[in-house]
């Protein structure tokens, strides 16, 4: 059987994402051979590799869905483009949202949107809170290719052609 | 055959490209994307344009306005679409000079107030039509609002 892949992804700003880098880091799973990681940092420095997988700073939006599809869990930044293609894939995430306070973003947006997400298998971490202990079993259990369902809001987009090319 | 006029599209790469991308999903014509970062493979846009990416600083927007200009009038576009972030700045002030009609969407990102990009277009009047994707947001500034780029619901999540 494949070895679930866990997906870290800190989106493609300049700002670094130490914190999380930390708390994934810290996790026994991030040194146990029975998962597979590929952890998508941007601009923030990653020296230690996990015990299997990859660590890449930047990678093209076709081969970040491929990797959405195929992955058991995500963790990542709160960014509009990861939850989109979250709920797309209807992945289990843990969402770490960037804030100002740690320098890893220049306000707390990600802070407004993560208080929007309402979805049962949706987690987010707030600043407080701390970083949920990884649970193998349940890694394994969502261990499946997902196909992607069309979340566009079309009634906005017909909209938008209109006053585009009306 | 003479190609009808493309749209061009500024937005930063990450979730203002992905709203972008859901926004102009009915757009049947060219759409030529303007970008810091190219990351994209598929076929949704002709042609892609990669600039400097700042937030605050004032020479690269300088910059970015001479590269927004030439962009203008060398695609002659039916319209100008944005998302955001900062780069579209430049773009908005270019398209005002080169008379391009220029319909800016706020990134659903901002969910209690307009983004900073958002404030400044808003403000100076840098647009022809201003939408936002939160009702509140879009009482208390004056945009539009007819809902969000994408669905945030639970899409048959277990």
């Amino acid at each position: 059987m494949v070895k679930p892949l866990i997906l870290v992804t800190m989106g493609t700003n300049d700002y670094p994402f130490t914190r999380l880098y930390n708390a994934i880091k810290n996790d026994s799973l991030y040194t146990d051979n029975r998962c597979e990681w590929f952890i998508q940092t941007g601009s923030c420095e990653a020296p230690v590799a996990p015990a299997c997988g990859v660590i890449e700073k930047i990678i093209p939006r076709a081969d970040m869905e491929d990797l959405i599809r195929r992955s058991a869990l995500v963790i990542s930044h709160c960014g509009i483009g990861t939850l989109n293609l979250m709920l797309k894939y209807r992945k289990r995430v843990i969402f770490v949202p960037r804030v100002a306070a740690h320098d890893e973003f220049s306000d707390d947006h990600q802070l407004q949107i993560a208080r929007e997400i309402k979805n049962q298998r949706m987690k987010v971490v707030f600043p407080d809170d701390q970083f949920p202990l990884l649970d193998y079993e349940q890694i394994k259990e969502d261990n499946k290719l997902s196909d992607p369902v069309d979340i566009t809001n079309y009634d906005l987009a017909e909209i938008i052609n209109q006053k585009l090319t009306g | 055959m003479k190609r009808k006029p493309s749209i061009v599209v500024v937005a930063s790469s990450g979730g203002h490209l992905t709203q972008a991308m859901c926004a102009t999903s009915l757009v049947k014509r060219d759409l030529v994307l303007v970008s810091n970062k190219n990351m994209l493979d598929g076929s949704h846009f002709t042609r892609v344009y990669t600039i400097r990416d700042t937030q605050y600083n004032v020479l690269i927007h300088a910059v970015n306005f001479f590269v927004a200009l030439k962009i203008l009038l060398k695609e002659r576009p039916r319209a100008m679409f944005s998302t955001g972030g900062p780069i579209c700045l430049p773009f908005a002030l270019a398209a005002k000079i080169t008379r391009t009609r220029f319909v800016f969407l706020d990134t659903m990102s901002r969910v209690t107030e307009l983004s900073n990009s958002g404030k400044i277009i808003k403000k100076y009047g840098l647009y022809d039509s201003f939408l936002c994707q939160w009702e509140a947001v879009a009482n208390d500034s004056g945009a539009e609002y007819h809902g969000q780029a994408f669905d945030l619901g639970d899409h048959g999540h277990q």
